[in-house]
């Protein structure tokens, strides 16, 4: 990582562009509030935790046999603290036992709006949306949680979406709204050009020039479409206007952070080279997922976005962990049956993934932010999966782990059991309540009648 | 519920794949989906699949929501169609395609190097799998897709401005001012884009926008900044139902292009807009008559074909052998041909050519029919194996129509994984022999089972692991019922049937208006379908009775 000195630089990205420019006038004072960031973190198939009204849990030993696979005191009801746990915790989440002190994890979570489909794709599309996806659309019906969180606290990107070991083009577990899926990036240098490339040094008049003048193009571009918007609007009905709404608040959503930049603080650095990496290798794998940490953790400390998704493995299309000497993809693997002997290679995999969070967690809390708080405190992690057990596609006791806190409004250092069913769009409503973003129901109104998960709050 | 299995754990493999694979969709008619429902439904999860199929006549709409708050409820069924006052509209607002907006460009930037348009445009395509990509309902703008049009229509003024100059852009004459080129180009330009004249203060906006930047810029940044404008315009990205009642022959005129050509206007037709005499009907059938003889409009009717049949867009990927350009070539050359000898016979049985000789050569064997095309059977199947419920699903929703239903909540999903010793045919017999799952399947597979000659590149064959390829299938619920061995024998039962005909009508018309059909289209519906009951010119009948119908001609009343 190279310091990026970023007193004299800005965000082009915005702008489509990657010449060396940069404006004067873009340099506003740093915030006067440390912003909360938000990271909506998700892996395909599951953990192998099944639903606690299933068959299997009738017979005790059974019951035992599985929570050992994920539970930190290999146990997951009642309610427990994680600093009461003094033993190593499984294999599979292992990693994750420094940040326990950060860490919540939630049982008994479900994503009731995925019921009707396949939940491979449609239980990655509605997992932060909670809003059922449109019939027979490869598309969530309404915003992410992530998405929702960025319109209230505005960065100069919306957010960052970055998936690692996906084959399958196209995923999309963030929302805009229905129909608007926010793809994600598989390739890092796609991220760095997006992100990085134009944070550049400013010194030059003509550089400062040549920002000003794509500055002003865009601005009277955005503002001549919306005038034609209006114009347009009168020839429509009612439904039609609804339509042309949501090109509107795009329109305004990109104007106002064209004014935004990048923070001023040290501890914006960005990655400075990237290595020549094919997103589609699997050998590659552990190295993009390093860079992508990289990228996520720059872009958080330097301000440029407030808001991300990243995800590992996707679907029926993941990765092979030929590195850990797996021969099958994650996806074949989460279906091998309890005691077939290569559910070790399994096991290992999702400890891999485990060590990639707890990486970033690191990262996170390594970065001390002006109050003295990291910008792990600051942030909330949201983890999550399509499926409880990706032997069965069971969508009830979905674990949730959080990380972070979001600057001590979600209390940590627990398992939460929670009543079985308990639907995701509570912890979106609680998590909305910790952003200072509250609303009164997130996705599907029927699975939001409970409201916020109380416990959770502080 | 959830309580079929008795031991789970120990059950090796499910259903693992898409939802293309476990079938049932949506409810086939309804007296299928009565039976479908009854048969499949285990136990209490069983009334949330009712109410999705009930809603599928409504679907929700997406754009209904404004994408940044949670606060609008969404359109799911009944309750809200009721509450709706105002009259829906027959036309509704449209968005250009992908390949309208590429078409489009290409065309008014004629002289600038094709490739450059394409590098600039990086529009994402539509996020419906299966729906035409110019359903309105799913052409909502996010966030996202503006920052495409804008990078795009900034990289597009940016190549234009360094590759000419305003004066010989705009082609003003030695002795205008700069303000007079600027205008003209506007007029010239903005026309094209937008399918009709710009009007007054529109020019002056964008006269505005050029003197802005060519005060504090140069003449090159200016141009672009103008350019740039004009292709982010929402002039140019939408269709509007409605016009002022003296630029109605405009939006025929729009409305009439984008269908046949996927493209706008040309001078001629423009000009027919512009003296009004396209309000004539004599006029718009010579007109509908001049494009569908272009080579404009046989793109169009190939492009249709591919999202009809499923197979474009994320579906495309790799072929380990062929070379995947030639294989959409040779389904481009195969529909015209079709549309050359233009019966119905020829649309379900000509046999496929496969040229030339290097794509030929992967395929050796029979390609008696549309369905046949290695295209079809390579798209609709899984990486390593072919997919009878895919391609079965497939030909039920799209070439007859029928809506099928999403497998209930409950189902259990269980496969047997592939065998070394068994066909993919044999594997699926879990279909039959399980009742909650033959409720729907006896609809799919075996119509998917009579393209088990072709694997999962499409490539004709006779023997799966050592056992000979049975590729009987059956039709029921269906005007074509019965046995039939094979895509040669199916593609005679589908020229036979009514229902395929009224489809393949329902689904040109469908795609002429942007949207799925309602109500209100049953009567035109039901004139086009006659066209197609004709022995000879069947389909291109239909295309110009869809080019001169009201579909085209129609004058939304005053709101």
């Amino acid at each position: 990582m190279s310091h990026l000195g970023i007193r004299r630089r800005t965000l082009l990205g915005l702008l489509g562009i990657s010449a060396a420019t940069l404006s004067s006038r873009a340099f506003a004072k740093a915030p006067p509030k440390i912003p909360q960031r938000f990271l909506g973190l998700w892996h395909a198939n599951g953990w192998r935790v099944l639903p606690r009204d299933h068959p299997l849990y009738d017979d005790p030993q059974a019951a035992m046999e599985l929570d050992k696979l994920f539970f930190p005191a290999q146990k997951r009801a009642p309610s427990y603290e994680l600093a009461s746990v003094d033993s190593p915790w499984p294999d599979a989440i292992a990693p994750l036992q420094r940040h326990q002190a950060k860490l919540t994890i939630l049982d008994g979570i479900a994503n009731p709006a995925m019921a009707w489909g396949e939940p491979h794709p449609y239980g990655a599309m509605t997992f932060f949306s909670g809003a059922e996806p449109l019939a027979g659309q490869m598309s969530s019906g309404g915003p992410s949680i992530d998405h929702h969180l960025s319109m209230q606290n505005r960065s100069s990107l919306a957010g960052l979406h970055v998936g690692v070991g996906q084959r399958v083009p196209r995923v999309r577990i963030s929302h805009a709204g229905a129909a608007q899926p926010n793809l994600s990036h598989s390739d890092p240098r796609a991220v760095y050009a997006r992100v990085f490339a134009p944070l550049i040094e400013s010194d030059n008049d003509q550089a400062q020039a040549k920002l000003a003048e794509l500055r002003r193009r865009r601005k009277s571009v955005l503002d001549q479409n919306a005038k034609e918007l209006n114009a347009l609007s009168k020839w429509l009905s009612a439904r039609d206007k609804q339509r042309l709404q949501a090109h509107a608040n795009a329109i305004r959503d990109a104007e106002r952070r064209l004014d935004a930049t990048a923070s001023e603080h040290e501890t914006c650095k960005r990655p400075s080279e990237l290595p020549k990496i094919n997103p589609y290798l699997d050998a590659d794998t552990p190295a993009i997922s390093q860079v992508m940490l990289d990228l996520l953790t720059a872009a958080f400390a330097c301000d440029l976005t407030r808001t991300g998704t990243m995800f590992y493995g996707y679907g029926t299309g993941s990765f092979v962990p030929t590195w850990l000497g797996g021969l099958d993809p994650l996806h074949v693997m989460s279906h091998w049956p309890h005691a077939d002997p290569r559910q070790s290679v399994y096991t290992a995999t999702l400890g891999w993934i485990s060590e990639q969070v707890a990486t970033l967690l690191d990262r996170l809390d390594n970065i001390i932010q002006a109050d003295g708080q990291s910008l792990l405190d600051h942030s909330l992690l949201m983890w999550g999966s399509d499926v409880g057990s990706g032997q069965l596609h069971t969508t009830q006791d979905i674990p949730v782990i959080l990380a972070g806190g979001a600057n001590g409004k979600i209390s940590t250092g627990r398992v939460h059991s929670f009543e079985q069913g308990t639907p995701v769009n509570r912890l979106h409503l609680t998590i909305s309540a910790a952003f200072g973003a509250s609303v009164q129901r997130f996705g599907e109104e029927r699975f939001c009648k409970d409201g916020p998960l109380r416990d959770l709050l502080k | 519920m959830r309580k079929r299995h008795s031991h789970p754990i120990t059950l090796g493999w499910l259903c693992l794949s898409a939802l293309s694979l476990v079938g049932c969709l949506r409810p086939v008619a309804p007296q299928q989906a009565q039976g479908t429902s009854g048969g499949s439904s285990t136990a209490s999860g069983s009334s949330s699949a009712t109410d999705k199929s009930s809603s599928t006549t409504s679907t929700p709409e997406p754009g209904e929501s404004s994408g940044n708050t949670n606060e609008q409820p969404k359109d799911t069924g009944t309750n809200s169609q009721e509450s709706k006052k105002e009259v829906t509209p027959r036309n509704e607002l449209r968005r250009l395609t992908p390949t309208q907006l590429h078409n489009a460009l290409h065309g008014v930037f004629s002289k600038l190097d094709r490739t450059k348009i394409d590098a600039a445009l990086s529009i994402p395509v539509a996020y419906s799998n299966d729906a035409f990509a110019n359903d309105a309902r799913y052409q909502v703008i996010s966030p996202e897709s503006l920052a495409k049009i804008q990078d795009s229509a900034q990289a597009i003024g940016d190549a234009v401005a360094s590759t000419t100059n305003l004066r010989a852009l705009s082609g003003c004459s030695e002795a205008s001012s700069e303000t007079e080129c600027a205008k003209a180009l506007i007029v010239s330009i903005g026309g094209k884009l937008f399918r009709r004249p710009v009007s007054e203060p529109e020019l002056a906006s964008y006269l505005a926008i050029y003197r802005a930047l060519l005060a504090k810029d140069s003449k090159a940044t200016a141009l672009a900044g103008l350019i740039q404008a004009l292709v982010a315009s929402p002039h140019f990205h939408y269709l509007p139902p409605r016009a002022a009642s003296s630029q109605h022959a405009y939006l025929v005129a729009a409305r009439l292009s984008l269908f046949l050509w996927n493209d706008l206007p040309d001078q001629a037709l423009t000009q027919a807009a512009q003296n009004r005499s396209l309000l004539d009907s004599k006029v718009l059938l010579a007109q509908a008559q001049r494009m569908l003889a272009s080579p404009k409009a046989t793109r169009m009717i190939r492009d249709f074909y591919i999202e009809m049949l499923r197979l474009g867009g994320m579906r495309v990927r790799f072929h380990p052998h062929a070379d995947r350009s030639q294989l959409l070539d040779s389904f481009g050359a195969h529909i015209a041909r079709i549309y050359k000898q233009d019966t119905l016979e020829a649309l379900w049985t000509l046999p496929v050519n496969l040229e030339p000789e290097s794509l030929a050569e992967h395929f050796p064997g029979q390609y008696p029919g549309l369905l046949a095309h290695p295209m079809f059977s390579w798209i609709h199947a899984k990486p390593t194996y072919s997919d009878p419920i895919a391609r079965g699903a497939v030909i039920r929703e799209q070439v007859f129509c029928n809506a099928l239903r999403a497998p209930p909540p409950d189902v259990q999903m269980l496969l047997p994984p592939p065998r070394p010793d068994a066909t993919t045919r044999e594997r699926f017999e879990i279909h039959r022999k399980d009742p909650s799952c033959a409720a729907c399947h006896s609809l799919i597979d075996p119509l998917g089972f009579g393209l088990e000659a072709y694997d999962h590149l499409g490539q004709y064959r006779e023997q799966e692991n050592n056992k000979p390829i049975d590729d009987r299938g059956a039709l029921v619920a269906t005007d074509v019922n019965g046995p039939f061995q094979g895509v040669a024998q199916l593609g005679q039962k589908l020229v036979q049937s009514v229902d395929v005909q009224g489809c393949l009508a329902e689904q040109w018309l469908s795609y002429a208006l942007g949207r799925p059909l309602r109500g209100i289209d049953e009567t035109l519906l039901d004139e086009l379908r006659q066209k197609l009951s004709a022995k000879e010119g069947a389909l291109t009948n239909l295309l110009v009775a869809i080019a001169t119908s009201s579909a085209m001609t129609y004058e939304e009343p005053k709101l």
